[in-house]
């Protein structure tokens, strides 16, 4: 750019006397940034400013709505509560309380003592433990991972007022009867034991077991027998064991709930749809409810084998086509097909496999009467849908070896891509491909070794005039680049004439000898 | 789009032949020095074959200095015939059947308008033949949908003529000398691996002894 200076040496002016900077920048205000100055103070650069964009005004065309405070009831509740709340002025006041039609219950069927007696016995099951299955069935709308989650049978002390009911006795439970049934000498519980009795409402007891025994078992019968057979599962041992006969509190599982309830609904539905009139309904109830504990367990135990699937079996499954049974197959075949969520798996495999070979049945027949067409290739492994041009899709090479796969190509007297791409001439491009990459590297190989054992002949060959010993040494040491010192040391006494031997590969072979061999010169 | 069913585990190719033919112009409109030669670039089948039932439409696009560089072919024969001097690239855009709801396919060609020195038989190219540069090629429909499947094997190609005439470059016999080269090829690659590794075998054991 000319300057003033320039543009008055080119006129041969004179040089006039340096004008005063009119322009003087003003000293930046203390108390804002620098940064911030520039942009908003007093000597603001012109090209620096955008315009802040406020949010545009809201646009409001909808009229504003009017909400009213109105009280309403919902008929889920049994009592006669009122509440309020707002709703749009517009809506009908009497209409339904939109949210009283998710409150859907369950029908379940129940049984009576009767019923149970005469039909629903169960060597496993109790009359109690099938009553508090249906409390938690009704309870949980038969959702049984709930329901399986909260079972607990029998119940522990936390549950002793359900307890309670489920004996159907009325027995007032006194701390002293937890007491009796705890193992003597256990004085912590009895503290937990009070503080849950008073918690209920119970007598509290003082402390001593054994001064406590003899008043307590007037108190209550039943309580001393079974006392020596509380289960020690829990510190607090609960009372009403007294009357229930003590069993630990059993691990029931899904299966097995879901076995009790359904084998006693088809009972109570063959009983009670006895007459012929009902005997369609009856089936159709019955065929609803049949569950096969068994199979529900094997089928569970092949989901879960397929959902912890590592990624390498799903690979062998996609690779080796049905029909083959995987060696790594743990599960056992599942009995039937129904309801298992595997065999659908397997069952779908097996129909895609079945397809393209009836696919390739088809075009085979159509095929051989043209004889020109060539059949249309039938590929077990994924095909990317989709229309691609032959010869531009040759398996592509690494682009460092490249180069040299052409040259080698060119000494085959091979152009760089095929003439005539038809299939098989591009199946055999690749295999040409391929086998010239791996000579290539073995080439390669064979080079590396080839210069690895001159330079190892040439070391030996020049310390063959130096003593066994340390051309052994030596050998040692470059075979295994170790031991520096011991190298250097024998190397020093014993062969010194022939350093004068320049030995270029030494260095890189074994790193060691090399450069030890260089400072003992030095010295 | 769960209507579209494609032929899973299927493939299918067509053959199709493209490229150019040039011949130098002389006479009257031959003076000028813009337009030495008349060229045809074609898309067809082998033998001449229909193609235009899996082939809807051909866009060349020619050189930037041509009017209207974007020459879109609708109805066989998928040809483009020109007067020019220069050589250039011609991209080749094929478009399908839209039945077949694939995409267009882009082909490349060198247009080649000057001879080689030679002909082949030691004379110089003769003035007046023409020069010719054509490609064959196979197009693949990889698991095609089942209605263009059902078009395809209506349609069956003709096969690639058997020998190698002056007019067929493209033959069965060029194909067989192809897979010929090739295999000689392999059998002295595989060769020659065999011999590198037992070099490598070889020296291995030297060195491990030394």
């Amino acid at each position: 750019m000319a300057t003033g200076n320039d543009v008055r040496e080119i006129f041969q002016l004179k040089a006039s006397d340096q004008v005063k900077r009119v322009h003087k920048t003003e000293r930046k205000p203390d108390g804002i940034s620098r940064e911030l100055y520039g942009l908003i103070g007093n000597n603001v650069s012109t090209v620096a400013f955008n315009n802040p964009t406020y949010k545009p005004k809201l646009n409001v065309s909808k009229k504003a709505v009017n909400w009213t405070w109105r009280p309403f009831v919902n008929p889920s509740r049994d009592d006669d509560l009122i509440l309020h709340h707002w709703e749009k002025t517009r809506t009908d006041p009497n209409e339904e309380y939109r949210f009283y039609k998710f409150n859907k219950s369950i029908n379940l069927i129940s049984f009576s003592p009767e019923e149970y007696t005469s039909h629903l016995k169960d060597p496993d099951w109790t009359m109690e433990e099938t009553s508090y299955l249906w409390d938690l069935c009704r309870r949980f709308d038969l959702r049984w991972v709930v329901i399986q989650d909260r079972y607990e049978w029998p119940p522990q002390e936390a549950d002793r007022l359900a307890l309670q009911y489920y004996n159907g006795n009325n027995l007032v439970i006194t701390e002293s009867d937890s007491n009796a049934t705890k193992k003597e000498g256990e004085d912590t519980p009895m503290k937990d034991a009070s503080a849950a009795a008073s918690g209920s409402g119970e007598i509290p007891v003082k402390a001593t077991l054994g001064a406590d025994t003899p008043t307590t078992t007037g108190a209550t019968t039943a309580a001393t027998t079974p006392a020596s057979e509380s289960k020690p599962t829990t510190a607090t041992a609960s009372t009403s064991k007294a009357v229930v006969n003590i069993t630990p509190a059993k691990t029931r599982s899904m299966e097995d709930l879901k076995h009790r309830y359904y084998a006693i609904n088809r009972i109570l539905t063959k009983i009670r749809m006895s007459d012929a009139s009902q005997a369609v309904e009856k089936a159709q109830l019955l065929s609803s409810m049949a569950y096969d504990k068994n199979r529900e367990i094997e089928r569970k135990k092949n989901l879960e084998i397929l959902n912890t699937r590592t990624p390498e079996q799903i690979e062998k499954r996609k690779k080796a086509p049905k029909g083959s049974v995987q060696a790594d197959d743990s599960a056992p075949p599942t009995p039937t097909t129904a309801t298992s969520g595997g065999n659908a798996l397997k069952g779908s495999s097996s129909s895609n496999h079945r397809r393209p070979s009836n696919a390739s049945d088809g075009p085979g027949g159509p095929s051989s009467a043209s004889a020109a067409l060539p059949p249309p290739v039938v590929k077990k492994e994924k095909l990317t849908p989709g229309a691609y041009l032959r010869s531009q899709k040759m398996t592509p090479v690494v682009s460092t070896k490249q180069q040299r796969v052409q040259s080698a190509l060119v000494t085959l007297g091979l152009p760089f891509k095929p003439a005539m791409p038809t299939a098989t001439v591009m199946a055999k491009w690749d295999q040409v491909q391929s086998n010239i990459v791996t000579l290539l590297d073995i080439k390669k190989q064979a080079d590396k070794l080839e210069s690895d054992l001159k330079v190892v002949k040439m070391r030996r060959g020049s310390l063959g005039s130096g003593s066994s010993g340390s051309s052994s040494a030596l050998a040692s040491a470059a075979a295994g680049g170790a031991g520096g010192s011991a190298g250097s040391a024998s190397l020093g006494t014993n062969v010194d004439g022939n350093f004068g031997v320049k030995r270029e590969g030494t260095g890189d072979e074994s790193g060691t000898p090399g450069p030890v061999k260089k400072k003992k010169r030095k010295e | 789009m769960t209507s579209i069913k494609r032929m899973k585990g299927l493939s299918l190719a067509r053959p199709i032949i493209y490229g150019n033919s040039a011949t130098p112009l002389n006479g009257k409109k031959g003076g000028d020095a813009d337009h030495t030669h008349r060229w045809t670039i074609s898309v067809r089948g082998v033998n001449n074959e229909d193609i235009s039932y899996f082939i809807r439409k051909v866009a060349f696009k020619l050189h930037d200095t041509y009017d209207n560089p974007n020459r879109v072919i609708e109805k066989p024969p998928f040809e483009v015939t020109e007067t020019g001097w220069g050589e250039f690239d011609i991209i080749i855009k094929i478009h399908f059947n839209p039945i077949s709801g694939e995409k267009p396919l882009t082909l490349y060609h060198h247009l080649k308008l000057h001879p080689y020195e030679e002909d082949g038989l030691g004379n110089p190219w003769p003035k007046q033949k023409p020069v010719t540069s054509y490609s064959y090629d196979e197009i693949v429909f990889n698991e095609p949908i089942d209605s263009f499947y059902a078009i395809l094997q209506e349609n069956t190609t003709s096969n690639v003529p058997l020998k190698k005439t002056p007019h067929h470059q493209f033959s069965l016999q060029a194909e067989q000398e192809e897979v010929e080269r090739l295999d000689k090829a392999l059998k002295t690659t595989a060769q020659e691996i065999v011999r590198y590794r037992e070099k490598c075998k070889r020296l291995e054991a030297e060195l491990a002894t030394k």
